[in-house]
């Protein structure tokens, strides 16, 4: 069977981000990959991969990877519900990998953030965390 | 004698923790993203800023051996912001070093154990030796 990598996992992120209702109608400028465009409007959601090592075993090969996902809005409130939107639809979710069985998936750290001012001068905060979810699948 | 096998192994301990932290700090460095042109606005380049601290005890079991970047742009490659995408650096290396830290402490745990096991089973020899004599 072919290895598969961390491209289904981030699928998967995505894929169980866009299952909470609550989460997609807060987050109306989107999900977005390492950055946002520049004309997106917040509040929008970044995903981004910190790290995937992989651990080799006899019979399997298991990826435990780590993962920032990180809220931006023009207000501390919303930035503060959206993280916590982003934290109920994945703590301790029971992630459909293809084909991977996902073995942990936990809200690990907290990722710092200050408000901040973007290039149209306008003021944004952003919080976020880091989750660590680790996937095995056979050799 | 179990104090002299404990402050052995304590020893060891923090110096295989101390070993493993410059290990940590040099493979961040490697993986801290390089600008094309040095700007000397900027200070030092982010991957020569990158070191460990050596292991302090904090509270009375506990060692912290740290690896920090002082770059004050650091956190902003090591963590997303609205304008950047992050290049993380600290946290790859330390993923990829997790099980080679843990691996490198425990071995000179066990070693130096050993050693403080085998020194005292020879001084209560010599003991037992010396009291058969007189």
């Amino acid at each position: 069977m072919a290895m598969t990598t961390s491209a289904p996992i981030k699928q998967a992120i995505v894929h169980q981000l866009r299952l909470s209702a609550p989460l997609v109608a807060a987050s109306t400028g989107g999900i977005h990959w390492r950055v946002a465009p520049r004309e997106v409007k917040y509040p929008y959601i970044v995903v981004s991969l910190v790290s995937a090592p992989l651990k080799r075993d006899w019979d399997q090969v298991e990826i435990r990877s780590v993962w920032d996902i990180v809220a931006f809005a023009v207000n501390s409130v919303e930035v503060e519900q959206l993280d916590a939107l982003v934290t109920t639809a994945l703590n301790e979710a029971d992630l459909p990998v293809t084909g991977q069985t996902t073995l942990l998936c936990q809200r690990v750290a907290d990722v710092p953030g200050d408000d901040d001012i973007d290039d149209t001068g306008t003021r944004i905060f952003q919080m976020g965390g880091s989750y660590s979810i680790w996937t095995t699948q056979p050799r | 004698m179990f104090e002299g096998i404990s402050r052995a192994i304590k020893a060891a301990a923090v110096d295989a923790l101390n070993e493993r932290a410059e290990a940590l700090a040099e493979l961040a460095a490697a993986k801290a993203p390089r600008r094309k042109e040095a700007r000397s606005d900027r200070g030092a380049p982010l991957h020569e800023t990158i070191h460990a601290v050596p292991a302090e005890q904090d509270g009375r079991s506990h060692w912290t051996a740290r690896v920090v970047a002082d770059a004050p742009h650091a956190r902003f490659v090591e963590f997303p912001t609205a304008r950047n995408a992050a290049q993380p650096f600290l946290r790859p290396a330390l993923e990829e070093s997790r099980d080679a830290i843990v691996e490198g402490v425990s071995s000179a745990i066990h070693e130096a154990a050993r050693g403080a096991q085998v020194r005292s089973v020879r001084r209560k020899l010599t003991i037992t030796l010396k009291g058969e004599e007189s």
